[in-house]
């Protein structure tokens, strides 16, 4: 396995489909939690990141011989299998049950840990920002998934998304003006505010 | 620098970039302008937002469930050949049961081109040949003898040539006992042969085929001489025996002098 983490996700995948086990799951070790979050973040529902996570390798098994190097990298290509994954599942009328927010998740290891005023305040800043997100129309929630999550390259969102990389750019820029209308128009931002100036003045 | 300026230079900047840009005559443009000072803290509250985000959520990975899931999708998807194969040729039951369905595919077959075999022969038995000579489709019937009440019993032998008849030949012999019955005796065909040249009837229809397999009667009538040749005298009978098929028509003729 120590010899597998070495190959590129491209020579994973040839000797996936040729029976090697090994290989495989390197390659699904590597590439589950990117595939995972982005999911999760489209969705916001775990159910529903499960499942793409799932049928992603699913999808590759029975299809992977059609991935042509040549176009793009791996990662993009898994990102753009998610993606319609996701859309799917969104139709068949999945209701957005989004999560409690992280920073509550590990809210108590956090207190011993650092300032509990201030994760508090992140922990709202992030769980006010994911429903922004994901109140996004879904070519823009995409992409601001992709680029500022993911942090995936504006060409290798492109490549994901089936667009050209201006289009990326405008629709970000776009997704980010509509995000931070919400937020500046979210309570929930307000101590985050006000803790980062603190800091700041600090 | 002005808002337009602004505008321009930060459309260019990723979120990252812009909390890290320095640039004097930029910043010193935010401290000036309150508008453009508060897009900028928008997007710094964004940026900080989305890093919160995308920090807390770092650690989120599918479940184990799901790589057990994608494993066994992985053997499913390789196994099934391999694990055929190795089954196959311990199987003498599987191999028992091709032998058999190979055998009862034979046996239909072999039944379907038997079947076919003894529909053309039927239908080539039934269809009329117009091609065959008329000697091939000859029916030879061996007349019948029939006695008035008041004459004596007299045997006759006719034959009766139909040209629509699909049989090769039918020879039947008959022999009257009373008026209107008609026995039939086989006679071989040099004996046949013999009496169709000598008893000289003369055809008068096509024969039904089916009809001359019947049985025939053979009545003798009185004709007017002058029907049969007009320069002779009418009033002068001329006997002739007529061969009548079961269907009450007239198959042959013979003028009996």
């Amino acid at each position: 396995m120590a010899i597998l983490t070495d190959q590129t996700d491209e020579q994973l995948l040839a000797n996936s489909l040729a029976g090697d086990e090994d290989a495989f799951t390197a390659l699904y070790r590597r590439r589950q939690g990117p595939l995972y979050r982005f999911a999760l973040h489209m969705s916001g529902s775990p159910q529903i990141a499960e499942e793409v996570t799932q049928e992603v390798f699913i999808f590759l098994l029975g299809r992977g011989r059609d991935f042509d190097p040549a176009r793009g990298a791996l990662s993009a290509y898994l990102f753009g299998v998610a993606r319609n994954y996701v859309r799917r599942a969104l139709e068949r009328g999945y209701t957005e049950t989004l999560l409690t927010s992280p920073a509550e998740d590990h809210a108590d290891s956090l207190v011993a840990e650092s300032d509990t005023v201030e994760d508090i305040a992140r922990g709202q800043l992030s769980s006010a920002v994911w429903k922004a997100v994901l109140s996004l129309p879904e070519h823009y929630r995409e992409v601001v998934v992709l680029c500022d999550l993911q942090e995936s390259s504006y060409a290798e969102a492109a490549h994901s998304l089936g667009c050209a990389i201006g289009t990326i750019r405008s629709r970000l820029h776009r997704a980010h003006e509509m995000l931070a209308k919400k937020l500046h128009g979210s309570a929930a931002v307000a101590p985050a505010i006000s803790t980062m100036t603190a800091r700041c003045i600090s | 620098m002005t808002c337009r300026e602004f505008n321009q230079k930060a459309e260019l900047l990723s979120l990252a970039e812009l909390q890290q840009w320095q640039d004097k005559q930029f910043l010193q443009h935010v401290s000036e302008c309150p508008g453009c000072g508060s897009w900028l803290q928008q997007r710094h509250v964004l940026a900080n937002g989305l890093d919160a985000l995308k920090n807390s959520t770092a650690s989120r990975e599918a479940p184990v469930a799901v790589e057990y899931a994608v494993m066994r999708a992985f053997r499913k998807s390789h196994a099934p050949a391999a694990a055929i194969e190795e089954a196959r040729p311990s199987s003498f039951a599987f191999r028992l049961s091709r032998f058999f369905e190979m055998g009862a595919y034979a046996a239909v077959a072999a039944a379907l081109a038997i079947g076919m075999a003894v529909g053309v022969w039927f239908w080539h038995q039934r269809t009329p040949a117009a091609s065959q000579t008329p000697s091939a489709n000859s029916a030879q019937v061996q007349p019948a003898q029939v006695t008035p009440a008041a004459e004596e019993t007299k045997s006759v032998t006719a034959e009766v040539s139909t040209v629509a008849h699909a049989r090769p030949r039918v020879r039947r012999s008959t022999s009257a006992g009373s008026k209107g019955e008609v026995r039939a005796n086989a006679t071989n065909e040099e004996t046949t042969a013999q009496i169709e040249q000598t008893n000289g009837y003369q055809p008068l229809m096509l024969c039904d085929p089916l009809s001359c397999t019947g049985g025939e009667q053979v009545v003798r009538v009185e004709l007017p001489a002058s029907e049969v040749d007009p320069s002779r005298d009418s009033s002068q009978p001329l006997m002739a025996d007529v061969v009548i098929g079961d269907d009450g028509l007239v198959r042959a003729i013979r003028i009996v002098q």
